[in-house]
């Protein structure tokens, strides 16, 4: 792990080296997707990420164990490289919150914005186009949404909008009430 | 302290003394006078020489009184001022030391029974005074007593109001405090069961019900750059 200010850093490098907007995506795609696979956990719960970070193998044998996860993945050469100097400058436990912030930029410089809706129950098509929509026009903003059933919420939905938490929950009204009556 | 002509001094006076011994002795042991004149017949003119007066044992000046009389008195003179140098100086300044150191004790016995007698007065007077002193000091120890005890009484009724009234603080507090704690269990109770009541009641009418709420309650929001950390809550009409 990383500070904000450093991960971003190596975002902003990143996102520069993008030709064009559609490339820009793909590294993020790339980026967010090596990501997720260095940090799977085997049954000891130990995962690709902690050994890169261990330093327990020589340089060459990690550089080419992250080539080889990234052929995997099918990601972009120029990502590619950009993990080794990662690797190469002993940063490579920070690859998730490197993902995270380039995923911000690229969003922003796409004027996008990613929301998680969740909800009580599964929600239908229409109903989350409602929403989508109703969030565009708020953010003015593309907005990408992803979805998720939390049955905790008893009722309605609760929108997590960048860094925003529009509860729209039952629970949370609840716990608004509770709040108001013992105050 | 006994010095060389001391010393010399008093040999020389015994010469003296032994000198004056001496010389009747030596006159005694001349040949007796009756016996002189006992060859000659113990009778005559001579013999009526014993009837009277005093007989010289070597009368230098035999037949002639007065002469001897003055012998006698120069010897006597002799003996006396050798008396005098040898014991009779001595006597008087030993017994006039005596008489000093008798002197000083009486004057010192005298100034110390006056010492006496003042002390002596002097407690007398204390004891008379004593009796006033006593009363006056009992008086003062009751009077402090009294006080000390008025004081006490004071301050023992201070801690005890501060105690009632700590202990009264802690009872309300006490008090206000389970009051809270009923309360809080009592809204948690009702909280518990209304969610009861709303997760059976809830159906899929009211579930799109409050999504359209939520949904219109976004209408009127202009959310600015979603990056910044803020939590809202927005009342989707789940209630």
């Amino acid at each position: 792990m990383i500070s904000g200010a450093l991960a971003r850093r190596y975002a902003r490098a990143l996102i520069e080296l993008a030709k064009s907007p559609v490339q820009r995506d793909k590294f993020g795609k790339d980026l967010a997707a090596l990501s997720d696979l260095l940090q799977q956990q085997d049954k000891d719960g130990a995962t690709v990420l902690s050994v890169l970070a261990a330093d327990r193998f020589p340089l060459g044998q990690r550089q080419n164990l992250v080539a080889t996860l990234a052929r995997r993945v099918a990601a972009d050469p120029t990502v590619v490289k950009f993990t080794g100097v990662v690797l190469e400058n002993g940063r490579i436990d920070g690859l998730p919150d490197i993902a995270r912030a380039y995923q911000r930029m690229a969003d922003d410089a796409a004027g996008r914005v990613q929301a998680q809706i969740t909800s009580a129950a599964p929600l239908g098509m229409d109903a989350v186009a409602k929403i989508k929509n109703a969030l565009q026009q708020a953010t003015g903003k593309q907005v990408v949404t992803t979805q998720s059933v939390d049955p905790d919420l008893i009722g309605g939905v609760a929108v997590k909008l960048g860094s925003f938490v529009l509860d729209g929950s039952v629970r949370a009204t609840l716990a608004q009430l509770r709040k108001e009556l013992r105050a | 302290m006994i010095t060389t002509a001391h010393i010399l001094n008093r040999g020389a006076a015994l010469l003296a003394v032994a000198a004056s011994y001496l010389l009747p002795a030596i006159a005694y042991a001349a040949p007796a006078h009756g016996e002189a004149h006992g060859a000659e017949g113990h009778t005559g003119a001579h013999g009526d020489g014993h009837d009277g007066g005093i007989v010289f044992f070597n009368d230098p000046f035999a037949g002639e009184e007065k002469t001897g009389i003055i012998w006698l008195l120069i010897n006597f003179a002799a003996l006396m001022f050798v008396l005098n140098k040898l014991l009779f100086q001595p006597l008087i300044r030993k017994t006039a030391a005596k008489h000093d150191d008798i002197k000083l004790s009486l004057e010192k016995a005298t100034a110390a029974r006056m010492e006496a007698e003042s002390i002596i007065s002097e407690y007398r007077g204390r004891m008379e005074k004593l009796d006033d002193e006593i009363a006056e000091l009992k008086a003062g120890a009751k009077k402090r007593a009294e006080s000390d005890r008025a004081k006490i009484i004071e301050a023992a009724q201070a801690e005890a109001q501060r105690i009632k009234d700590a202990a009264k603080a802690a009872a309300e507090r006490d008090a206000e405090s389970r009051r809270k704690a009923l309360e809080n269990e009592i809204l948690d109770r009702a909280l518990e069961r209304a969610e009861a009541t709303i997760r059976k009641a809830i159906g899929t009418t009211d579930q799109r019900r409050m999504i359209d709420d939520f949904v219109g309650s976004l209408g009127g929001v202009k959310l600015g750059s979603p990056g910044q950390a803020t939590t809202t809550q927005s009342n989707g009409g789940a209630a």
